[in-house]
């Protein structure tokens, strides 16, 4: 019998190796989502929800029990990310499929208020090049430093500071269009 | 699984792994977490404004070479006059990529101001041109006179005892091309000014003299900068790239090797709402026969 494996078993460091986790389990999420009963998704929903199951999970591994076993898990988060989507494009779903996922009405606009802004900030990704997208994301997935940018990419350290300067300037002008105020 | 399945599966981390970095900068940019030592903003900043009496010696006295023929020796005002093979091979080779105008905006809020050389050596009506720089000159004796905007500075290098930046347009009209390049959409071009480290503007550069930046020590010579901004401080405003909409008229000369703003700052000019081009010595918007060919 398959043992149950549980989110510990995914750790590295204090930190979810989140790219082990989707090539295990990302089988798994696909079936579940696109034999979702009562919807029917195109290609685009399933990547779109797929990946928002993944980024729930990293988001919340932080602060939920390591010992929880990782496919139970899975299904109610695919089940929240499912709703939430239905709830965006105002698609009537049975009131069954509620059930204890029920947020509070906070928590729903402060989620969709993040949402609008990892948007926006993809958004504004997709037209940079590709230098700049590989420095933003050493930078901030892999959280590595200026010094090791420049040695990795073999650009000077003035570079990448400057590009992410631009970055930065660059997205909270877009995050200021859609209506969020940064200094 | 199939190689639609694996790319797909690709596609999804690679959304995920975006995902968690946009989040990462939208804590960020929400909580104003500190970045990382090269990157924080320090207490002080103080602009030590020195006089490089080289740089203006040779920017006062450039050499210059006109006579009736637009495409020969094309002119550069300025300070020295390289070889581009030497320029090509040694001077990009200590290359930087800082841009100059936002890069300069970025080190004065970055770095302390004890670690920053500012030199402001723009040309002026003192200058030596060979010919005055009005718009009818300056269409005469450039190759290339272009309408477009600013993308941005591309890097700036050493070409000593002078700083420049290459700088990108974008193409929205071409005015004049007599030279041998195509000009596409963009267009890339040097023109005077920009930001290096210490380390990168004093590494083999003859023009430094035995008692200058003593006081920094070998080892911190990368954490402090030399700006050298050919804007005049009264005509900043003029030449405000970090606004996107601005439209330029721009003249260039084919130097061979690399394509140069014509007579520096002057070369570039900022177009009005009615494609009038502006006057550095007259402060006002000029509506002449170039400014006609403008759509």
């Amino acid at each position: 019998m398959e043992k149950n494996e549980i989110l510990q078993d995914y750790f590295n460091n204090g930190n979810i190796d989140i790219e082990k986790f989707i090539n295990k389990y990302y089988g798994y999420v696909f079936i579940v989502v696109k034999n979702y009963k009562n919807i029917n998704m195109s290609d685009e929903d399933v990547e779109e929800i797929i990946s928002d199951v993944f980024f729930a999970i990293w988001k919340n591994s932080k602060t939920i029990n390591k010992d929880t076993i990782i496919k139970p898990y899975l299904l109610g988060t695919i089940k929240n990310i499912i709703i939430k989507k239905c709830r965006k494009h105002n698609i009537n779903y049975s009131l069954d499929e509620i059930g204890d996922t029920f947020h509070d009405k906070f928590n729903i606009e402060n989620q969709l208020i993040e949402d609008e802004q990892l948007d926006i900030i993809q958004n504004t990704l997709k037209d940079v090049s590709k230098d700049e997208y590989n420095i933003f994301i050493l930078y901030y997935y892999h959280s590595k430093k200026i010094k090791e940018i420049s040695v990795m990419l073999n650009i000077s350290e003035s570079k990448v500071k400057v590009t992410l300067f631009r970055l930065r300037k660059r997205i909270k002008k877009e995050l200021k269009k859609g209506g969020f105020i940064y200094e | 699984m199939n190689n639609a399945n694996i790319d797909f599966e690709k596609q999804i981390e690679k959304n995920v792994i975006e995902k968690i970095a946009s989040y990462n900068l939208k804590e960020e940019l929400n909580n104003k977490i500190n970045e990382n030592e090269t990157m924080n903003k320090k207490s002080h900043i103080q602009i030590i404004y020195t006089i490089l009496s080289v740089a203006a010696v040779f920017i006062l006295c450039g050499i210059v070479v006109v006579d009736n023929n637009i495409m020969q020796n094309p002119i550069f005002i300025g300070a020295k006059e390289t070889n581009d093979n030497e320029l090509n091979n040694e001077s990009v080779e200590n290359t930087i990529s800082v841009s100059t105008t936002s890069n300069i905006e970025y080190i004065l809020n970055t770095v302390d101001k004890d670690k920053i050389f500012y030199t402001n050596n723009s040309s002026d009506e003192t200058s030596c041109f060979a010919y005055e720089p009005n718009i009818e000159n300056l269409y005469k004796n450039s190759s290339i006179v272009f309408v477009g905007s600013f993308i941005e500075d591309v890097e700036s290098y050493n070409d000593a005892p002078l700083i420049r930046t290459k700088t990108k347009f974008s193409v929205s009209q071409v005015l004049k091309n007599s030279s041998d390049i195509n000009i596409e959409d963009t267009i890339e071009f040097d023109r005077l000014g920009g930001v290096l480290t210490l380390e990168e503007y004093m590494k083999d550069n003859p023009y430094i003299r035995e008692d200058e930046f003593t006081d920094v020590p070998a080892n911190k010579r990368d954490e402090y900068y030399i700006i050298q901004d050919e804007i005049p401080i009264d005509k900043k405003d003029k030449l405000d790239f970090s606004n996107n909409e601005a439209k330029y008229i721009v003249f260039l000369e084919d130097s061979g090797n690399v394509l140069r703003l014509n007579t520096g700052y002057y070369g570039i000019r900022v177009l009005n709402s009615e494609n009038e081009i502006y006057d550095y010595d007259t402060d006002k918007y000029i509506d002449n026969e170039v400014s006609q060919m403008i759509k």
